[in-house]
């Protein structure tokens, strides 16, 4: 062997060569793994921010860290629900950022474990005949008013069809948090839409089906 | 008096099926709680209907763009050994 293929430079460009080349070619293939899974999610994902924040803003922000972190913590997807993993990431995201700005307690938050309704006593509105006059612009603008928890909740079980366990582990409550806090929220959107149409003559206090 | 939380929780689909049988024995004698479930049903269903996918298009390219600067930095690093 020459001393020149033993010199310093032509051993780094052989250990670069040998060492660099399958880190490369190896991140170059986790990132189209990535791609091919987030680019299908990401509506949802932007969709999700977008509800959660109120903001469309706020949402391109939450929804681009989401897809950094997501991407740096690829290698630790477990690989069963590429979807539920970035909807948790989402939303640990929003609740760290977004929501430790706020101050004070929640509004609905206060009597979130006793805040039990009756069944059949609420005003008997039938939903069908309210939701059938409900274009998606009201519902979105009602659900945009169901204070913070619920909504979150409520987004995640309803639009995104999480289970209460997966949820749980997106909001970081347990479970029995998770199925009164959708309660709940189901709840105040009700009355949100209810208000809504009887102001807008869409329905009558009292009407029946 | 059934609990509102269990109905909600039928909906989901997050009862086991002895809950759930007992849960739907208990409806059939209980009018108000049958037109609470289906009034919950209805409410998850609009929600589900009026939720449109927002236009992102820009935005996913946007996000490739600070994946490509991502990779570079990790590339830069990995030659410079850090």
């Amino acid at each position: 062997m020459s001393s020149r293929a033993l010199s310093e430079p032509n051993l780094l460009a052989r250990a670069a060569g040998t060492l660099a080349r399958p880190m490369l070619f190896g991140r170059r293939n986790q990132r189209e793994a990535f791609e091919r899974q987030a680019e299908k999610v990401f509506p949802a994902i932007v969709g999700t921010a977008l509800r959660l924040t109120r903001s469309r803003e706020e949402a391109e922000d939450l929804a681009m860290e989401a897809m950094v972190r997501a991407y740096e913590a690829f290698d630790r997807f477990d690989g069963s629900n590429f979807k539920a993993w970035m909807l948790r990431i989402v939303t640990n995201l929003y609740i760290n950022r977004y929501r430790q700005r706020q101050r004070g307690p929640q509004l609905g938050s206060l009597d979130e474990e006793g805040m039990m309704e009756p069944v059949g006593l609420s005003e008997e509105i039938p939903d069908r005949i309210l939701f059938d006059n409900m274009v998606g612009s009201e519902v979105e603008r009602a659900l945009a008013q169901v204070p913070d928890d619920f909504r979150t909740a409520v987004i995640l079980s309803d639009i995104e069809e999480m289970s209460y366990q997966e949820i749980a582990d997106a909001t970081q409550v347990p479970i029995g948090t998770v199925r009164s806090r959708i309660a709940r929220g189901r709840s105040i959107l009700r009355r949100l839409l209810a208000d809504f149409a009887m102001k807008e003559g869409i329905i009558k206090q009292g009407a029946s089906e | 008096m059934i609990d509102r939380n269990d109905l909600h929780a039928l909906a989901d689909n997050e009862l086991s099926s002895e809950e759930q049988a007992s849960l739907l024995r208990e409806l059939e004698s209980d009018a108000n709680a049958r037109v609470e479930y289906q009034n919950i049903v209805a409410m998850k269903t609009a929600l589900k209907q009026s939720s449109t996918s927002p236009e992102c298009g820009e935005l996913w390219n946007r996000c490739q763009a600070r994946l490509n600067e991502l990779d570079k930095t990790k590339r830069v690093e990995s030659f410079v050994g850090r």
